[in-house]
């Protein structure tokens, strides 16, 4: 019988520094089976939710996540305004839609920026985090906040973007467009991150369908599902984009979906700048009296995925049920597909291929042998040898 | 894909399963909710993703006056249309026939709802704790209310 080890990542994750446990049981190198363990933050905000009025709820579900934090109150939103049947203004529409995809372009960056650190590439972490800079200044200038913008509210959103602020997002803007490219041409030209990423962490299309997967993930095994165009919301039916996809299955696609989309959300930002300025400054919300009974189903495109958020009321002010499906859920538990038959090395580069989301508190991880029980590495070490591994390759080429 | 006809689907829907349909809500946006017999849930399931390869999204269990009512929702990406099967579970034999065998992301989510509110999935291949870890009573369903008609099933 061949020996066992069980290697446990987490609940510190090696790569985003979250709780979430992985057991990895391998067998030599190569990784033979996973377990998830998850729970380690869990804060019963749907249960809260209950207690809050529905103005409430958008505060709260804003925290559910650091790096998406618009994404939740824009699913919220979409929820209840079909609940409570309410038109939003188009000024509303393209605030909402420039915070959005502001919001993808800076969550894609610390992405990248994480998976160069791991892969051994600390240039591209420091230029990625560098130019994500540039994002969170256009939203100090436009929300008046680097992270928790409160930005919406039934019927619309709490703040303008007056019309002589547009030249100057659009110039930051302009501004970001050429490092996007550069970022773009390192990652795609350099044969060293082609050698770590291409045909590891495999996800095929049927994989996809049986785990339900969403965004990149999803995309970069082919499947063109964006919730942005199968199920418009926001100005996302008002400007011209195009769904990015590769048949890639690995992690290399899904790094380049991602880089591709930054661009594209540029080009979405641009438009909607250009075409909210012929909108009526100031009319960005409808207020809203009271909300029915019934069922509101809102869905959003985080830059992780499809956000689902379920709400039912019953005619009073708050939630009397309110269900979050944050796209983490569902892209986690490919895991069990793609990192199987994979080696110890590139384990962290293709857990952290999904960009997953989770919550911050702090845990330290440890490999333990499994026979006997002696530590042998930590997520630190982990870190290092998927390192190590690309250093070797350099060497070679 | 079958190209499916929004105005009729509901009619389709009707005609294919008659009797195991309780009823049937219509609302804005593409949405539509279906209330079924807990007994058909996999066959209906099926239909919406082999047939019509609808996406599983999740499910939301979520208290009723008697017992549970589970909604799973299903989406066409083509269309961005969304149907929502919903199920109501007795209090008294809380149970229902798992899909974690039929699709995966099924698996995690029936977990939960396990976790929370105490509905046994029938057929399940691992209904542990998903968020609780092993450190909480088995017993312990945090987000199950009582109903009115049932104090015995009051939770401290």
């Amino acid at each position: 019988m061949s020996k066992k080890t069980v290697i446990p990542i987490g609940p510190y994750h090696p790569l985003q520094e979250e709780p979430e446990l992985f057991k990895l049981y391998c067998e030599g190198e190569i990784v033979r089976d996973i377990e998830w363990e998850t729970g380690y933050n869990h804060r019963g905000i749907e249960k809260i939710n209950e207690s809050k009025t529905f103005d409430q709820v958008f505060f709260v579900v804003e925290r559910i996540c650091g790096i998406c934090s618009t994404s939740h109150p824009f699913a919220y939103a979409n929820a209840m305004e079909e609940v409570g049947r309410v038109e939003v203004p188009d000024r509303a529409k393209f605030i909402r839609t420039i915070i959005g995809e502001l919001e993808r372009i800076h969550s894609h960056l610390l992405w990248l920026g994480l998976a160069g650190h791991f892969l051994g590439y600390n240039t591209v972490f420091m230029w990625a985090w560098k130019y994500r800079e540039m994002i969170l200044d256009i939203f100090e200038k436009t929300t008046g906040n680097r992270n928790n913008y409160a930005m919406f509210r039934i019927g619309g959103v709490r703040r303008d973007i007056p019309n002589i602020h547009i030249s100057d997002v659009k110039k930051m803007l302009d501004a970001i467009k050429p490092k996007l490219n550069l970022l773009l041409g390192a990652v795609m030209d350099d044969p060293v991150i082609h050698a770590r990423t291409k045909k590891v962490g495999i996800l095929t299309k049927e994989d996809i369908i049986d785990y339900g997967a969403v965004g990149p993930t999803a995309r970069a095994s082919g499947i063109a599902i964006d919730v942005r165009h199968d199920d418009p919301y926001a100005a996302y039916p008002l400007v011209d984009w195009k769904v990015i996809t590769s048949d890639g299955c690995d992690v290399y696609a899904k790094t380049e979906v991602r880089l591709l989309e930054m661009l594209e959300s540029v080009s979405i930002i641009d438009q909607c700048l250009d075409k909210m300025s012929h909108t009526k400054e100031g009319s960005i919300y409808n207020p809203v009296k009271e909300i029915p009974a019934g069922f509101g189903f809102g869905r959003a495109e985080a830059p992780r995925g499809e956000v689902f958020h379920f709400v039912k009321t019953d005619g009073s002010n708050s939630p009397a049920r309110h269900k979050v499906r944050a796209p983490s859920y569902v892209n986690i538990a490919t895991f069990k597909k793609s990192c199987i038959g994979q080696t110890i090395s590139d384990a962290t580069i293709i857990l952290a291929a999904v960009d997953p989301c989770y919550c911050c508190t702090e845990r330290m991880a440890f490999a333990y042998d499994y026979y006997s029980g002696k530590q042998i590495m930590n997520g630190l070490d982990l870190i290092r040898i998927s390192q190590q591994k690309t250093k070797e390759l350099k060497m070679k080429m | 894909m079958a190209a499916v006809n929004y105005e009729i689907f509901p009619d389709i829907l009707k005609l294919n399963f008659d009797s195991d349909i309780l009823g049937l809500m219509v609302l804005q946006r593409k949405r539509l909710v279906v209330q079924i017999r807990k007994e058909a849930l996999l066959e209906i399931a099926n239909y919406f993703l082999d047939e019509l390869k609808y996406r599983f999204v999740i499910a939301s269990g979520m208290n009723a006056d008697h017992g549970y009512d589970i909604i799973y929702h299903f989406s066409d990406d083509s269309t961005g249309y969304m149907v929502n099967l919903m199920v109501n579970i007795d209090e008294k034999k809380p149970e229902i026939e798992s899909m974690a065998n039929m699709i995966s992301a099924a698996n995690w989510i029936e977990r939960e709802i396990h976790e929370i509110l105490g509905v046994n999935f029938i057929n399940h291949p691992n209904l542990t704790n998903l968020i609780s870890g092993e450190n909480w009573e088995e017993t312990e369903h945090p987000y199950a209310r009582p109903s009115r008609d049932n104090k015995k099933s009051q939770r401290t």
